[in-house]
């Protein structure tokens, strides 16, 4: 299996050089099991940023490449060193100037963020600069489970295989439709997101192989994000057993909570704390509230985090009916220097008709930016809007006054799910 | 993933990449602060609310500053003879470690390979398991049976890979306990061919007449290794001081395995001291234990919450709500206890008995954080 796996390379960032970087892409692709589709996606994105890089490269330059088989995905990071990337290619909102002579340079990078379904890019920690570029696999997408007649006893957690997994996912999106997980739709790729690491699940199962219910999260740093629990058998009380059998499998980890965004009604409400609420559409248009819910796994000794006057008394308040012990550092922007252009990360989930926004790249334009987001994706038909402020980022708290002017109002706040704690605003045009 | 962090990423061994550090609590002054508590009871630990020994804490004051530019004897020399004496083995049969954690290590690198396996129970003492993940050797977890060790499903997990058995006697969390019956049954069976570790740490607080004394059952089981403690009963606990004992053959292997100077030269002296105790120490804590255990649990039955009042100076607690939130909610008012999700427990609480009036303390707090009671 080579999952997990990476295949790594340096070259000097020459032109000349291009077709070892582009034939590495096109081949890590193939060795790691991506069709052709996905190895044709990858090699041009990495053109492309291989292109930009070394046109702006002074000759005696050095990139590292990594590509890692994620199971469901590939990565691949290009580290150069570190130069001014032009940050507004990163929007989902950017467009080219045919006109413009830098805006022309800059369309490599634009062209390779389309290619692939994530795009981001960082500050390494020895000042280098990384582009980052995952690539998901494809998957067939399955037919509903039609005509399975679940026993009412009998269940109990098991260890399952990667055909229970297939068909718990299929039971999960005929049973549960537009409120089960859009990957649910995608059996095999649920089956590579467990073997990943990257997921996990337990399923109840009774003696003759029936799926009772079960119980999804993925792991993101320090917390881990629930969904479920899906539920296929009258048999009373398997809520309850799913959910104790996977804080137990959390138990021991090293992560410190599971929250989950959009729990089933058959949630077991004693092992968790309502972190808030919010509202949303549903994809036919019907208004429908939610309680987010959180469970903390270890116990929390508490952390710093930055706050903004315009939203200081809601932080406050969130935290005091949490419990939660943080202290509080306010932080405004005050005329410090930072970048022009701001680049917004856009998470969209088009079964739920719904997009997470989040800061890329802090810069004086992101009130307007998120504007003209919010107004592509209205104009695309998203309904529900969503924004991650890190609360542990201080320069991502002095955008809080721009948040808010672009119609952003804060609704709970997600502890440890981001750097420190984050906050999750909701647009108002949404509702 | 950064090219940069994926290359030493590959110096990284696949089991230390896969686990992540205990974070342990942050210090008092600094949860105080976090919390907006005046003062706080630390009913988390398992600590002895009593201190250390009368003698132990006169061998302490008495403990010359000077003497700490001096090198501690490397393997406790005057502490195994000490030892040795009141067990009636010889000094070389024990070991003494900082704190029984490090002797797990000591044993697991003495007798594990690459593909070898050590077997123990899903909940309970923690460390077992993670010393021989983070090790590279698979931990075998076998669910408890009626809230006790289940030997009968530990001893069909053996195979020719086993080469420990961890039994904490009695467990933690739990506060259950294999009788000497059960014990020797259960070393029959495994017949010499593994390592049986039985983790005694909270043995001085058991009055149980069937509860058994793993030192006298050395000369009859060489493959048996003992662990005590001198943080629990004994009060020692910011010192990091325990100890194995064990057949000198077996011990000397794992002598090869362990740090020598490791055990400070206070603790050394502090342990000696502790054995001078004419057993009122133990007396007064087990009276202390003993008054704590019963009024909660009369409190606790009359609040309707489920409870283990097993052996040992805990209690456990099965709460109707979420265990994380009500430790944050009793740090609020002072109280400290330990959350037992970490230990497979969901909703449960693990109290450490204290004094009365702490324990009065501990139950209106919880009352007071608990909704509906």
């Amino acid at each position: 299996m080579s999952i997990g796996k990476t295949v790594e390379m340096r070259m000097p960032l020459l032109r000349d050089m291009l077709p070892v970087a582009v034939g590495c892409a096109e081949q890590t692709a193939r060795a790691f099991g991506f069709g052709k589709e996905e190895q044709l996606s990858l090699s041009l994105a990495v053109e492309e940023v291989f292109a930009f890089l070394a046109e702006k490269a002074n000759g005696d330059e050095t990139l590292q490449l990594a590509w890692r088989h994620g199971g469901y995905y590939l990565e691949t990071a290009c580290i150069s060193p570190p130069r001014a990337l032009p940050t507004k290619v990163f929007n989902m909102t950017a467009r080219l100037a045919l006109e413009d002579e830098d805006s022309l340079a800059d369309m490599g990078l634009l062209l390779a963020a389309r290619k692939v379904d994530h795009f981001k890019i960082g500050r390494e920690k020895d000042g280098g600069m990384g582009i980052y570029l995952t690539l998901e696999k494809r998957y067939p997408q399955a037919a509903p489970e039609s005509g399975t007649v679940i026993p009412d006893s009998g269940f109990g957690l098991s260890p399952h295989g990667r055909e229970e997994m297939k068909r718990f996912a299929r039971l999960a999106t005929t049973c549960y439709r537009d409120a089960a997980p859009a990957f649910c739709r995608f059996p095999g790729k649920l089956v590579d997101m467990v073997s990943s690491g990257e997921y996990d699940a337990v399923l109840a199962l009774d003696d003759k192989g029936n799926i009772g219910g079960g119980f999804l999260w993925g792991y993101n740093g320090k917390m881990a994000e629930g969904y479920g629990p899906y539920i296929f058998s009258g048999q009373d009380g398997l809520a309850a057993v799913l959910v104790e059998g996977a804080l137990e499998k959390l138990a021991r980890t090293g992560v410190l909570c599971l929250i989950i965004r959009q729990p089933t009604r058959q949630i077991p409400a004693a092992y968790f704390e309502p972190l808030g609420e919010f509202n949303s559409l549903a994809p036919d248009g019907t208004p429908q509230g939610h309680t987010a819910l959180y469970r903390q796994i270890e116990e929390d000794n508490g952390m710093t985090v930055f706050t903004h006057p315009h939203i200081e008394s809601f932080i406050r308040e969130r935290y005091k009916s949490l419990a939660l012990p943080r202290q509080l550092r306010p932080t405004v922007y005050e005329g410090e220097r930072r970048l022009p252009d701001s680049a917004i990360s856009t998470h969209v989930d088009r079964l739920q008709t719904t997009a997470t926004l989040s800061i890329l790249v802090a810069g004086d334009d992101v009130q307007d930016n998120l504007a003209k987001h919010i107004a592509a994706l209205r104009n695309e038909g998203i309904k529900n809007i969503f924004f991650e402020l890190n609360l542990g980022k201080a320069e991502e708290v002095q955008l809080v006054p721009a948040v808010l002017g672009a119609g952003f109002k804060p609704r709970l706040i997600l502890p440890w799910a981001g750097c420190g704690d984050l906050a999750v605003f909701s647009h108002s045009g949404g509702e | 993933m950064s090219a940069q962090a994926a290359m030493l990423g590959n110096l990284v061994p696949a089991h230390i990449r896969n686990i992540s550090a205990y974070i342990p609590s942050k210090p008092d002054d600094v949860l105080r602060e976090m919390y907006k508590c005046r003062q706080l009871y630390r009913l988390n630990n398992n600590e002895n609310a009593l201190g250390p020994t009368s003698q132990a804490m006169e061998a302490i004051k008495k403990f010359a500053p000077r003497t700490a530019a001096i090198y501690p004897s490397g393997d406790a020399y005057h502490l195994c003879h000490r030892l040795a004496e009141r067990f009636g083995h010889s000094p070389e049969a024990f070991l003494v470690g900082n704190g029984a954690n490090e002797v797990i290590a000591f044993v697991i690198k003495a007798f594990c390979q690459p593909g070898d396996n050590i077997i123990t129970a899903e909940k309970t003492f923690a460390v077992y398991e993670w010393v021989a993940e983070f090790s590279g050797f698979e931990a075998r977890l076998i669910p408890l049976r009626d809230y006790g060790f289940d030997a009968e499903n530990m001893l069909r997990a053996i195979d020719e890979y086993t080469k420990i058995l961890f039994i904490c006697n009695p467990n933690n969390p739990t506060g259950t306990y294999w009788s000497e019956e059960k014990l020797r049954a259960f070393l029959d069976r495994v017949d010499g061919r593994q390592i049986v570790v039985l983790d005694e740490a909270y043995a001085e607080f058991v009055e149980a007449p069937d509860f058994p004394d793993g030192m006298k059952l050395l000369h009859e089981y060489p493959n048996l290794i003992v662990f005590r403690t001198f943080s629990k009963m004994y009060g020692l606990a910011a010192l990091r001081i325990g100890y194995l004992a064990g057949n000198p053959a077996v011990v000397d292997i794992i002598r090869r395995t362990c740090v020598v100077y490791s055990v400070n030269a206070l603790a050394q002296t502090a342990a000696l001291a502790t054995l001078e105790d004419n057993g009122e120490h133990v007396a007064a804590t087990r009276r202390m234990v003993s008054a704590a255990k019963a009024y909660l649990h009369a409190e606790l039955t009359a609040m309707g919450l489920f409870h283990l009042a097993g052996e040992g100076n805990y209690m456990m607690i099965r709460l109707p709500v979420s265990d994380t939130m009500i430790y944050r909610k009793l740090m609020q008012q002072g109280f400290m206890v330990r959350t037992m999700t970490g230990f497979r427990f969901p909703n449960h609480i693990r109290v450490t008995m204290n004094t009365l009036p702490v324990m009065e303390g501990f139950i209106g707090a919880l009352k007071s954080v608990l909704p509906g009671l």
